[in-house]
């Protein structure tokens, strides 16, 4: 199969992808609204969708469920009160197994599925044990079944009671009943891993793949794999930079013209100082200086409308939660709304579909420990159902996410409690509220009781940070003890470009993130003081801070080494603030973010790097990292100046240490 | 028939297999990166793709030169990471026959043994071929810690 397929394929599952995230928001709305044809009929075209796509790029194993899964919808149609919660959670698990088909597909993986022909005969059962015609033949969905096909349409639920036999009586087909034994699909799974493909039997013989196996190893899907990125399958790295490669966007049609409109003022403006230099005369200056202003003017806007292409609505990730919440109410038994606030907001796509888990995890958090159970809120005069909001809004260069929820706020004293039991915080230390707020982020801490399934295991919110961290982000939390728990996320508007402070330090330009800056200030003599002679501290409003010498942590030779003569920038990396010593600050400006990792590797105390106005490259410094480099010095300091007393006899080995 | 490009690090003759190279350019200064390894000059920009330019003479312990105009940096492509190379000065294009390849001799003053992948006699000159992956890897030797 030629290379046009596999571009088919990535097509389909992202088509598909954002199909099933619709088909889920439908089912889930139907449950409130049962007799909401559009919602159902809005449903029904993903299904159908889904099924025709699957058709075309050649997953018939797939285009069958789908088909089957039509027709129960068909029976929804006919009557709105079939729109029962397990009919519900029957389809959504059949919209897990097209996720599931979905996936495996992507990662080109060879694990045979499991649980189609469950799921359907699940919604079937629950849909109510009615047909007359007989025989539901759920093993049709294979290819290659010949004969027996029974439209379950059909079966209607007002028809009078008879056998319904999932375990598909088609006369080709000796399958297992499907919902009492999921062996059949085990029982053929050698067939797919082998990947043959031949895989879906040949009419003649005797035993038809169940669907199962069928869908497991489409005609086209192992050639899929082998056209995919090589390295897929066997390294994970190749297989990242694989997805990175193929990961594609969709762009409002809008945004492009705007592009487009653009660059021909571009052009305009471009040919404009050209004329302007050509015809250069002094008394011309002022105009030649408004050519270059107009050039200065449309490429800024042209910086930005080409990083908007990145954005989009963070409605899409949004969206999934009403599943999340609508799974986890169920199994915690908890009544929760979740509200949507700010979804139009724009969000980088790659920031977006890094903060989905993190936001996730916020959320089972925020239902897990946050909301109490329905007789609890009633006893502390809170209505039953407890609200779970997600906003996002845009302030500044900075997007926010909240998580809010109107539980019963973190337990401090509890937190307080269980810190010190876990030796996180010593018993005389004293810790303000927000300290005491920001030790749920250690790794390892909880606070539940018992490890759920849901949370407690203490491997949670310090990955969420991390997580957050990683998107050079930060994370706060504001809590009412028995009102309300919010957890902020602050992230910066795109990965690609950020604010940053142009330090000098030497000979060389650093660049300090903006958002990790709180201000800058050339010390007196008498805001600085040393402890244990060695850690240095500066004085920042009324506060003693650790003082970081920029040139030690980066070892750059020439620069100042008298705080009060160069500059001490503030910084704060949401878990300490800190002073950094720096020659000179040289300004503001937008920087394009280059990673050093692409052809080097990362490097201690440095996030990136930027080219400058010069054609130079300056490092983009990590501000967390440099702290954790300061420390690192000065235990080497410590030990560097503890060695000699020990060891006298051999000074050389201060070199080895 | 292997094509391989020469360089010169003093009077010495080193070949890279031309297939990894990417181009040769100038020498301009390059952005040093602090508590990077010693034979890390820094960083460079190549066209908005920020390079690490790895010297040669610090990575093969040979005397060290301040780096000047003349100098040449090769860009080399392995296994998708680029790198600068910063040699003295670039020679020329050659074929060597895979045969005239002998392995590399016991010794080879500081330079790392495993850096050479051969050595050739090319008209009254020996040829080091290097080996390249070793060379722009930024993990240190094992040895070499």
């Amino acid at each position: 199969m030629s290379a046009a397929d596999a571009e088919d394929i990535a097509v389909f599952l992202e088509e598909a992808g954002e199909l099933l995230v619709d088909f889920e928001q439908c089912l889930l709305l139907l449950e409130s609204l049962p007799d909401d044809a559009e919602v159902l009929n809005r449903a029904f075209r993903c299904a159908h969708t889904i099924k025709g796509g699957a058709g075309m790029v050649g997953f018939e194993a797939l285009q069958a469920f789908t088909h089957q899964l039509e027709n129960l919808l068909d029976r929804l149609r006919e009557s709105g009160a079939l729109c029962t919660r397990p009919v519900i959670d029957a389809l959504l698990a059949s919209s897990d197994v097209i996720k599931g088909f979905l996936d495996r597909v992507e990662h080109g993986s060879n694990e045979p599925a499991a649980g189609e022909a469950e799921a359907l005969a699940k919604i079937a059962a629950v849909m109510g044990p009615s047909a007359d015609s007989g025989e539901v033949d759920l093993s049709s969905t294979a290819p290659a079944a010949p004969s027996g096909e029974v439209d379950l349409s059909a079966v209607t639920p007002a028809s009078s009671t008879g056998e319904v036999d999932l375990s598909s009586v088609s006369p080709s087909t000796q399958l297992a009943p499907a919902p009492v034994a999921p062996a059949p699909a085990r029982a053929v799974s050698p067939a797919p891993q082998a990947s043959k493909p031949a895989a879906p039997a040949p009419p003649s013989q005797p035993v038809v793949m169940p669907p199962v196996a069928a869908i497991a190893a489409p005609p086209s899907a192992p050639t899929a794999r082998a056209s995919g990125p090589e390295p897929r399958a066997s390294s994970p790295d190749g297989r990242r930079s694989g997805d990175e490669n193929s990961a594609t966007i969709r762009v409002p049609l809008q945004k492009i013209d705007r592009l487009v409109n653009l660059v021909g003022e571009l052009v305009i403006a471009q040919s404009m100082v050209s004329q302007e230099v050509e015809l250069f005369s002094p008394q011309r200056l002022n105009l030649l200086q408004d050519a270059v202003g107009q050039l200065d003017r449309h490429c800024r806007e042209l910086q930005e409308q080409v990083l908007g292409i990145r954005m989009i609505p963070v409605k899409s990730m949004f969206d999934r939660f009403h599943r999340v919440v609508r799974d986890l109410s169920g199994s915690t038994g908890k009544q929760v709304a979740l509200e949507l606030q700010g979804e139009e907001t724009e969000l980088d796509k790659t920031v977006i579909e890094k903060i989905a888990d993190p936001l996730t995890h916020l959320v089972r958090n925020a239902i897990d420990h946050g909301l109490e159970p329905a007789a609890e809120r009633l006893a502390h005069g809170k209505p039953a159902q407890g609200t779970l909001t997600l906003s996002a809004y845009q302030r500044g260069g900075s997007i926010f996410i909240e998580v809010s929820d109107d539980g019963r706020g973190l337990d401090r004293d509890k937190i307080l409690a269980k810190a010190r039991k876990q030796g996180l915080v010593g018993e005389a230390d004293k810790l303000s509220d927000d300290e005491i707020n920001t030790l749920i982020f250690r790794p390892g801490f909880s606070t539940a009781e018992h490890v759920t399934e849901l949370s407690g295991r203490g491997v949670g919110m310090d990955v969420v940070r991390r997580n957050v961290e990683e998107l050079k982000g930060k994370i706060a939390i504001e809590t009412v003890a028995g009102q309300s728990t919010r957890f902020r996320i602050q992230l910066p508007l795109t990965l690609a470009m950020i604010e940053g402070l142009a330090l000098r330090v030497g000979r060389e330009v650093f660049l300090m993130p903006l958002l990790s800056v709180a201000g800058s200030f050339k010390p007196r003599p008498s805001q600085l003081a040393t402890v244990g002679e060695s850690s240095e501290v500066v004085e920042v409003r009324e506060h003693y801070v650790p003082l970081i010498r920029l040139h030690e942590v980066l070892k750059q030779a020439g620069a100042e080494t008298n705080p009060c003569k160069g500059i001490v920038v503030v910084v704060d990396d949401g878990e300490q603030t800190f002073g950094v010593l720096a020659d000179e600050l040289l300004g503001q400006q937008q920087v394009v973010v280059k990673s050093l990792e692409t052809n080097f590797r990362r490097v201690p105390g440095i996030s990136g790097a930027t080219v400058l106005g010069d054609g130079r490259v300056a490092l983009i410094v990590d501000v967390g990292g440099l702290f954790e480099l300061g420390q690192k010095d000065l235990r080497r300091a410590q030990r560097a100046k503890a060695l000699p007393l020990i060891a006298t006899t051999g000074p050389q080995r201060e070199g080895i240490a | 028939m292997t094509q391989y490009l020469t360089f010169k690090l003093g009077d010495e003759l080193y070949g890279v297999d031309l297939l990894d190279i990417q181009e040769i350019r100038g020498y301009s200064p390059a952005t040093p990166l602090p508590n990077a390894p010693a034979h890390f000059k820094g960083v460079m920009n190549l066209r908005g793709v920020i390079l690490p330019v790895v010297g040669l003479r610090t990575r093969f312990g040979l005397s060290n030169t301040e780096p000047n105009k003349r100098n040449v940096i090769v860009v080399v492509t392995l296994g998708g990471r680029t790198s600068g190379l910063l040699v003295d000065s670039v020679a020329d294009v050659i074929d060597v026959d895979e045969a005239a390849l002998s392995g590399p001799p016991a010794v080879a003053g500081a330079m790392p043994i495993e850096f050479i992948r051969g050595v050739a006699r090319i008209s009254e000159q020996l040829l080091i071929v290097l080996d390249l992956e070793r060379i722009v890897s930024s993990t240190p030797l094992p040895q070499a810690a």
